[in-house]
């Protein structure tokens, strides 16, 4: 059965500021092509790695993030390899890279250059802060675009210091921002055979996910800060102790609030109506929370969670990633899925997060082997022989 | 416009909150003509409590804008029979209510399909379309998938916590690359589908390597707050000012190096405990504690800009008046204001991306209730002035 993208191709040469996105295209069906120089990518030398050994192949985080794709090597810093860089996109759909701005131009392969080979080429550029303006040369790690993206600082406990997200968020959204921009490129192409250049910011995707603050500063001049895990807008809207660990309830709709208070026996005062008011609630965060946790803490999370959710209060567990996998609602929707890798084994991996009728995703194929493809690709595609790719090696082209 | 390359493309939303409303925006900033549908009583909640405030909401002022809105109460027949109407010559239906909620409303994919075979519809629960019994939206996702545990300073009893709404913001534009798959799906072959895109996997999607290191190694990955398990100095530091932080990240001895050069080589950083990574990583506690006796002596824009000026990377953490004011946002265009009837002057983060032929635009404020009936009813649906007149005396269009 097709995917909903099957027939495009795509070749990679981001690291991790793009995998999110060079993955999200590769699950819903392009065929990606991970250009690797020929000491492998710098998410091979990502942590964590498969029993603590650092080998070239053990790298979890490239396990995860590079499902899917094939592997090839190429020296971008050698002129052989450049030319082969050329005669490659020629014969590819789209292009995604995450250099610092001004890398592709010194080696000669900038857009306008790229585009003297192949005209509708979609080039994908994913950088911390985009490629033009005063801080576009600036180094930009994930900490550094979620920092100056606006999300970091309403994030960690009020005094102390903010505390940035695990797993590369900045990168992650601006992946899936860098994914949907690719695809419409892919669908104005489709219409009049133009490709484009598209430049994506890692500090602008994180200051997409601040609830909307720069608008709500223009209107009421609020400037959020941190609060730890107590939402200042919603009451109750805490993280809350139970015997085994935390539970969230986040009850600020009123038929949600109502539920909770039935559930918890009807605690005075909250069982009078005028409580219904969210903004009395707010300002009374501190007493609400009192008799919330003084109810929680009686049951275990499994017990809040399953007898939460079937009066409808939106109550959820403190999971490890452990326990989510281990969880019924992972369970019952196929969530994790067995892959077999040649080096790392037989191992449960996250699939794509949404399912299709039509299309439906198939398993991702375990993450290539550094330049696993080089035969596949280099003799396949453009005709060298196999001692033709002991020469492109030897000379280090590959 | 011709630039646009969704134009001609009809999204019919049945959306609230921001996963949803996120999803139909950004098509509609690319040329789509999305429509979202609610009712007075009955409005996004985003909009705000408030029946005076309809038009007030600011997250909805930010969410929605670039739409157009019609009220319909589609529990009345009369109601329904226009939306089957409007979906009979509509693209792309986006929903995010209760699952089971489209079903009793009668708009399940499986009757909308027989009304328009080649129809694209996504559903965007918390847990699922499947998990009919959850209430969970994007503040109770993070505990459930483990990113609440993750997200967390190193040996600390109770996570963090923040203020964020994620995952709402991310999984929406993660659901819209698979609208957009199939839309180009269907460009090809005719087919609809449906997607079933659930907002706990999106987040999940972007811990891949947390799942991974518990699958391979048997044991649940320890929180790491700011920092790194293989680079030191990596972390946030107190500086000059009032709650006010920089980050900083060195990932190399050459980096090291200008790092130290900026601090004025202080005596601590010839320490041997301090010289190579290996011993900055395992003595990385005392390591920031020294670097903060530098920084709180410097306001967060200086150490920025000296660090960055000698190649370290390094950032602000911002609040949201800081980024509503930076320059290197401003000189890319991100900052957009909008004119809104009631609420005045808003400002919005754009765009996180600048495509160089089909840029996406913000396009009008977000819509007053039922301020497109006209249009919809009249010029899309060809329903003479009296037809509507009937209709909204009978009630069905409040």
């Amino acid at each position: 059965m097709l995917l909903p993208l099957e027939g495009y191709r795509l070749l990679d040469l981001a690291d991790e500021k793009g995998a999110h996105c060079t993955k999200t295209l590769a699950e819903l069906g392009v065929d990606v092509v991970k250009v690797e120089p020929p000491d492998g990518d710098p998410m091979r030398r990502i942590p964590p790695f498969a029993r603590d050994v650092p080998h070239p192949e053990g790298s979890l985080f490239f396990a995860y993030y590079n499902t899917s794709k094939r592997s090839i090597t190429l020296n971008l810093e050698s002129a052989a390899g450049r030319v082969l860089l050329k005669r490659l996109v020629s014969r590819f759909d789209l292009m995604v890279e995450s250099f610092s701005p001004g890398t592709l131009a010194r080696l000669g392969l900038d857009y306008n250059s790229l585009r003297e080979v192949n005209k509708s080429l979609i080039l994908t550029s994913i950088t911390g802060f985009g490629q033009t303006g005063p801080h576009s040369h600036y180094k930009a790690p994930d900490l550094i675009s979620f920092a100056m993206g606006g999300p970091m600082y309403t994030s960690g406990e009020a005094g102390r210091e903010p505390c940035v997200a695990p797993g590369n968020l900045a990168y992650g959204v601006a992946g899936a921002w860098a994914a949907a921009g690719t695809i419409i490129a892919l669908y104005h192409r489709a219409a009049t055979g133009e490709g484009q250049h598209i430049d994506v910011s890692a500090q602008e995707a994180a200051a997409m996910i601040t609830d909307s603050a720069l608008t709500r500063l223009s209107c009421d001049g609020i400037v959020a800060s941190r609060q730890g895990n107590s939402y200042l807008s919603v009451t109750p809207g805490n993280l809350y102790p139970c015997k085994d660990g935390w539970v969230r309830i986040v009850a600020g709709q009123i038929v949600h609030w109502r539920r909770l208070v039935s559930w918890m026996g009807h605690p005075k005062p909250f069982d009078n109506p005028e409580w219904e008011n969210r903004e009395l609630r707010n300002k009374n965060k501190a007493s609400v929370d009192q008799v919330v946790s003084h109810f929680t803490c009686r049951f275990t999370c499994e017990e809040i969670f399953v007898e939460g959710q079937r009066l409808g209060v939106p109550v959820s567990p403190m999971n490890t990633p452990l326990e989510y996998m281990n969880s019924a609602v992972a369970k019952a929707r196929g969530f994790f899925v067995e892959l077999e890798h040649s080096v790392l084994g037989r191992h449960l991996y996250a699939r794509p997060p949404y399912k299709f009728t039509e299309t439906p995703a198939r398993d991702p194929r375990p993450a290539p082997l550094l330049g696993q493809h080089n035969e596949e690709i280099y003799c396949g595609e453009l005709g060298f022989s196999r001692n033709d790719l002991c020469v492109l090696r030897a000379e280090g082209a590959i | 416009m011709s630039t646009s390359p969704l134009n001609g493309i009809r999204v019919i939303e049945f959306t609230t909150g921001i996963v949803g409303p996120m999803l139909g925006r950004l098509l509609a900033e690319f040329g789509a003509d999305t429509i979202k549908v609610e009712t007075r009583k009955r409005p996004d909640f985003s909009r705000g409590p408030a029946p005076d405030r309809i038009n007030k909401g600011v997250s909805f002022s930010d969410n929605s804008r670039s739409k157009k809105g019609i009220s319909v109460n589609v529990a009345r027949p009369e109601g329904l029979g226009i939306i089957q109407e409007l979906l009979k010559i509509s693209d792309v239906l986006v929903e995010n209510f209760s699952a089971g909620t489209m079903g009793r409303l009668g708009l399940d994919y499986p009757r909308v399909k027989e009304l328009n075979p080649s129809i694209i519809m996504i559903s965007l629960q918390g847990l699922g379309a499947t998990e009919s019994h959850s209430v969970t939206f994007g503040q109770n996702i993070p505990p459930i998938v483990g990113l609440t545990y993750l997200w967390n300073h190193p040996g600390a009893p109770k996570p963090v916590g923040s203020q964020l709404f994620y995952p709402d913001y991310f999984a929406g534009i993660q659901g819209a690359c698979a609208v957009l798959a199939a839309l180009d799906y269907r460009r090809r072959t005719g087919r609809g589908q449906h997607i079933d895109a659930a907002q706990a996997e999106a987040a999940a999607a972007l811990l891949g390597p947390y799942y991974l290191d518990c699958a391979v190694n048997g044991r649940v990955p320890e929180p790491i707050g700011n920092g790194s398990s293989v680079a030191a100095p990596h972390g946030c530091y107190r500086c000059a000012g009032d709650d006010a932080w920089c980050v900083i990240a060195v990932s190399n001895q050459a980096e090291w190096q200008s790092f130290c050069a900026v601090l004025g080589n202080p005596a601590w950083s010839r320490d041997a405990k301090f010289t190579d990574m290996v011993g900055r990583v395992r003595n990385r506690t005392e390591l920031n504690l020294l670097i903060e006796e530098w920084t709180v002596q410097h306001e967060p824009d200086e150490v920025m800009r000296r660090m960055q000026g000698a190649g370290v990377a390094a950032g602000v953490v911002q609040n949201i008046a800081q980024v509503a004011n930076d320059a290197h946002l401003k000189a890319r265009g991100f900052l957009v204001e909008v004119q809104h009837p009631e609420l005045g002057r808003t400002l919005h983060g754009g765009l996180p991306m600048k495509h160089s032929v089909t840029p996406g635009q913000v396009r009008s404020h977000a819509p007053l209730i039922g301020e497109h009936n006209q249009y919809v009813f009249q010029e899309l649906l060809g329903m003479s002035a009296e037809e509507v007149r009937h209709l909204e005396e009978l009630g069905v269009l409040e």
